[in-house]
């Protein structure tokens, strides 16, 4: 059954759309709160579904040039066939579980944080997975032919076919900086000299282990309820220095660190910063 | 001279004045904050002892009800809190080019 968009949505919202739709344009139903699925092989050209509520599936065979999907907290599962042409975007959905023939140029599945399986047959040009902190490991059968972006990923594993070039907030990153971020040091981090490599280096290290393997000048030191507090700092070459507080909590005893503006020269401003409060208004009456 | 403020742990609370209430609605639950990586929260230890309000914005709000009520962490030591309004906000850390917030 062919269809205009405006008649898709008027049959969808009234749930009398037939299976195997074909719409003749993009259809957009991006903050629908009624809509909790669509029907069998929908064809159309552009498919809108942000905000979408309470969508809980996608149909078991759809075709489509663009698919947009994202915050769809509703959308734990994919599984079925779906083709896109182009983009295919399920970011910040509430995927848990994708069991799906996907194939799309670029797919993406960044913020997806509930994600903890990627299997099935997904070929695709480039994948996003930036901020999928739950998924461990990626299906043996996952096929990129450009680029991964895993960013804020805490991978154990990756599948040993993969050849794709792997990227970290953009940066080409190797498969150790991805699965080893302990066995990285501080003085990797000083030795690199392209500024935004240094950077995503950094922090992967952590500010803390950083200046535990290096050091850093100390700019100012006081105390606090929680004991002697530490401004360092740590200059770099063609970029803006470190500057972090080194604070112990009252509570607890340990000891954090925070990086600060570089602009930040004594322990008070710097905690103040931390609060977005000026010096002169920080006044704790009570820190636990 | 400021309001009374607190710091527990990563969270900060300052008394204010009654807030604007229409820009607010109520949360439904007393955790002013969630460590995505430990579980541990930020809470009130009674449940009927004060009103969680989200805003417009980054802040929440914290309407203390009773006499006073106690903000409890599984690693910090509790803060007490007389009654009244509160402005709560988190912690904040410094990237280049960007500033996060900070979840313990």
């Amino acid at each position: 059954m062919q269809v205009t968009p405006a008649e898709a949505v008027r049959l969808l919202k009234h749930r009398t759309a037939p299976d195997a739709l074909h719409v003749t344009g993009p259809l957009d139903l991006s903050g629908a709160a009624w809509l909790r699925e669509l029907p069998l092989w929908l064809r159309c050209s552009a498919l809108i579904l942000d905000d979408c509520p309470q969508l809980s599936a996608l149909p078991q065979d759809l075709q489509c040039d663009r698919l947009s999907a994202r915050r769809t907290p509703a959308l734990t599962e994919l599984d079925g066939r779906i083709s896109v042409r182009e983009r295919a975007d399920f970011s910040g959905s509430g995927l848990k579980r994708v069991q799906a023939e996907l194939r799309a140029s670029r797919l993406s599945f960044a913020g997806c944080r509930a994600l903890t399986q990627l299997e099935g047959q997904i070929s695709v040009n480039t994948l996003d997975l930036s901020g999928c902190s739950s998924l461990l490991h990626l299906g043996a059968a996952l096929h990129v032919i450009q680029t991964l972006e895993l960013a804020g990923t805490s991978l154990a594993s990756l599948p040993p076919g993969l050849r794709a070039g792997l990227r970290w907030s953009g940066v080409p990153v190797d498969a150790r900086f991805v699965l080893q971020p302990e066995a990285l040091t501080g003085r990797e981090v000083l030795l690199t000299r392209n500024v935004q490599r240094r950077r995503i280096l950094l922090d992967r290290l952590g500010v803390e282990k950083f200046l535990a393997d290096v050091g850093g000048l100390v700019l100012d030191r006081d105390r606090d309820a929680g004991g002697e507090r530490q401004l360092v700092q740590v200059p770099f070459e063609d970029d803006e220095p470190l500057v972090a507080v080194l604070v112990r909590c009252p509570s607890t005893g340990g000891r954090y660190t925070l990086r600060v503006p570089p602009f930040v020269r004594t322990c008070a401003e710097a905690v103040a910063w931390t609060a977005n409060l000026n010096v002169t208004d920080y006044r704790p009456l009570r820190e636990a | 001279m400021s309001q009374p403020l607190y710091r527990h742990g990563d969270v900060f609370l300052q008394a204010v004045q009654l807030p604007n209430t229409r820009s607010l609605r109520p949360t439904g639950h007393l955790t002013l904050a969630l460590g995505e990586v430990t579980g541990h929260s930020h809470r009130l230890s009674a449940p009927d002892s004060a009103v969680l309000y989200a805003s417009s914005g980054p802040d929440q709000y914290l309407h203390v009800q009773s006499a006073q009520a106690t903000l409890i962490h599984e690693e910090h030591a509790p803060i007490d809190l007389p009654q009244g309004w509160y402005r709560v906000w988190q912690q904040r850390e410094y990237i280049p080019g960007s500033v996060r917030t900070v979840l313990d």
